[in-house]
Formats: structure tokens, sequence, C-alpha cells
């Protein structure tokens, strides 16, 4: 028998619960509960003389494989599994919209302070374009980098916005209006020539982007993929 | 023990009666359920809650997280009026199936 104060069960029901909430398939009220149900049978298995280790390992294999209870939660959380799929796609989208509408965004405020302030009208294409390039592909790069898979567990930047769905949903609003009204402005200020040869570099972080998406996604796919699956053992 | 047909018929019966006696939570049903059956019954455990879930959902039980005498929170589920007679409905159905078979072995003694 082996000293069971070697064994961490908090550390066990963490893992044992990341990996079962990596399906997708059990809210966190399931979650809860099976954790709740693993602790009761751990405790009345000890009570039969098994060592902590032990009675874990017995107990998570009565309460089933992940296999085998991610399929049926699946079926009756099948309305939540829908939306948080749906929400995934819809977040993405407005991330994407808003990466290109900063971008230009900024570009727009970079063309007002030189064409305003410095006044060197033949610096504003190339400086415009370096900077929404630049902007776009800083943005994707902070948006896969933020995801992450630690146990099973998927997080991103789309995580955060669930979590936080008010601050990015008047982001998210904001940065339409402001760029909106810097093009305005700029509009009012340049003359036509300047502003038609200024456009085309504006806008290529925007174009560019659509074309790194892509590849950004792929790379936030393969970094939150699945590992190998431990094969349980008992 | 059941075969597994059987065992998932007879969940939904299972804990509702269960429930009828007063308000439990998952593990505690499961070992009443074991218990009563002398082992004939043994469900994997994790299974029980997504019936538990779909009973909810179909207004048989309802449900609440309670801090239990050990200071740990459980999830207890009690009967509704729906779940006291979707009991009844299933009591007649399995009564009557008892009562065949039993008339039916009682002419056949040689088969058991």
């Amino acid at each position: 028998m082996e000293n069971s104060t070697q064994f961490d069960l908090k550390d066990a029901i963490r893992q044992w619960r990341d990996s079962l909430a990596a399906s997708l398939a059990c809210r966190p009220d399931d979650l809860d509960q099976l954790e709740s149900h693993l602790r009761d049978s751990v405790m009345t298995l000890q009570t039969t003389g098994l060592s902590l280790r032990e009675a874990f390992w017995v107990a998570k294999s009565r309460l089933g494989t992940n296999d085998q209870l991610s399929c049926e939660f699946a079926k009756v959380n099948a309305g939540q599994i829908w939306f948080d799929r749906a929400l995934w796609m819809l977040m993405g989208y407005l991330l994407l919209q808003s990466i290109t509408t900063l971008a230009e965004g900024l570009s727009n405020l970079a063309a007002i302070l030189l064409h305003g302030i410095v006044g060197q009208d033949h610096l504003l294409g190339p400086i415009c374009g370096i900077l929404s390039l630049g902007t776009c592909v800083t943005l994707l790069l902070l948006v896969c980098r933020s995801g992450r898979q630690r146990n099973g567990v998927v997080s991103s930047v789309v995580d955060w916005m669930k979590c936080h769905p008010v601050t990015a949903a008047v982001g998210m609003s904001l940065i339409g209006p402001i760029n909106f009204a810097m093009t305005v402005l700029i509009v009012r200020i340049m003359p036509i020539a300047t502003f038609g040869a200024l456009r085309p570099w504006s806008y290529l972080g925007g174009e560019l982007t659509l074309i790194i998406f892509p590849v950004a996604l792929g790379w936030l796919l393969v970094r939150t993929r699945p590992k190998a699956k431990i094969v349980q053992r008992l | 023990m059941l075969s597994k047909e059987l065992v998932a018929a007879s969940s939904v019966p299972l804990v509702l009666s269960v429930l009828a006696g007063g308000e439990s939570y998952g593990y505690a049903l499961i070992q009443r359920v074991r218990d009563l059956s002398e082992g004939n019954i043994v469900w994997t455990e994790g299974m029980l809650y997504p019936v538990l879930h779909w009973m909810e959902d179909e207004g048989l039980v309802e449900s609440e997280w309670k801090e239990s005498e050990i200071g740990r929170k459980r999830k207890y589920y009690r009967l509704r009026q729906d779940g006291r007679k979707a009991l009844e409905a299933e009591k007649n159905q399995w009564l009557a199936v008892h009562t065949t078979l039993n008339k039916l072995w009682k002419t056949q003694p040689s088969l058991t």
C-alpha cells in the first residue's frame, strides 16, 4: 500500500475535470455535480481500506470514461453546444472586422497628424500603409498567441470576450464610428489628389489581413488542437 | 446483473421512486438503488446525471444546490407534480409486465 500523502487529490481532480471540460459537452454546473459525486465516491471507497490514489481511480472508473460522459451530456446539452459554436463564429467575425477597422483607423490618424501638423504629404502613403499592415499583423498575432491549451482546456481571446461581453461590445462598436469620423475629417482637410494617393495605402493592411487571416486561423487551430488522449489504466 | 437495455429503461422509474421517498442527490440515489437491488442494478455512475438533467428539463424533478452535512455543496433533487404523475404511469406499466410474467411463470413451474 503506497503512502497516500504522495497523491494530490486536488490536482488529480483538476486534471480529470479539465480533460472532461475539453469536450465542451458538459456545462460548468454538470462538472461541479460530477466532481461532487467523485469526491463522495472517493470518501466512501477510502473507508473500505483503499489508499487515496486507489480510491480516486476506482471512483473515476465507476463514473465512466470521458467519451461515455461527453457523449451522453452532448445529447442533453445540444442547445448549449450549438449556441457556443455560433458564438465562436460570431466573435471571430467581429474580431476580424474590428482588427481591419482598427488598422485603417490608425493609418487615418497618422495621415491626419502628418498632413495637419507635420505637413509631410509625400510620406503619407508609405507610412500609412506600413502602419495599417503592421497593426493588422500584430493584432492577428496577438489573437493567435492568446489561444492556449492547458490540460485539455482551450482558452482564447474569444473566452475573454465571452466573460466581458459589455467591454468587448462597446469597444467594437466604437471602432467603426471613430474610423468613419476620421475618414470624414481627412476628406475635408486634404486635397483630393493627396487623398486619392493615400487611399490604396490605407487599405493595404485590411486587404492583406484577409490573406493572412486563414494562415493565422490555421495556427490558432494547431495551437489549440486536442492532445493525444491519455489511456486510462486501472 | 440486468442487461444494458433494461438498466436504461428502468433508470427513470427507479429515480422517480427513490425521490418519492424524499429529496436526494446523485451519489446517494445510486447507492440506494445498488443496495436495494443487492448489487444487481449497477449504473455507470456518471450516466445518471444526463438522465437527471433530462428529467429536470421535462419538469419531472427540480434541483437545488445545498450545503451538505459535511460542508460541501451537493445538488439535491426532488419530485414535482408531473414527476408524481409520471411515477404512477410507470408503476402501472411495470406492474403490468411483472404481473403477466409472474402468472406465466406460475403456470409453467418447470421453467424456474
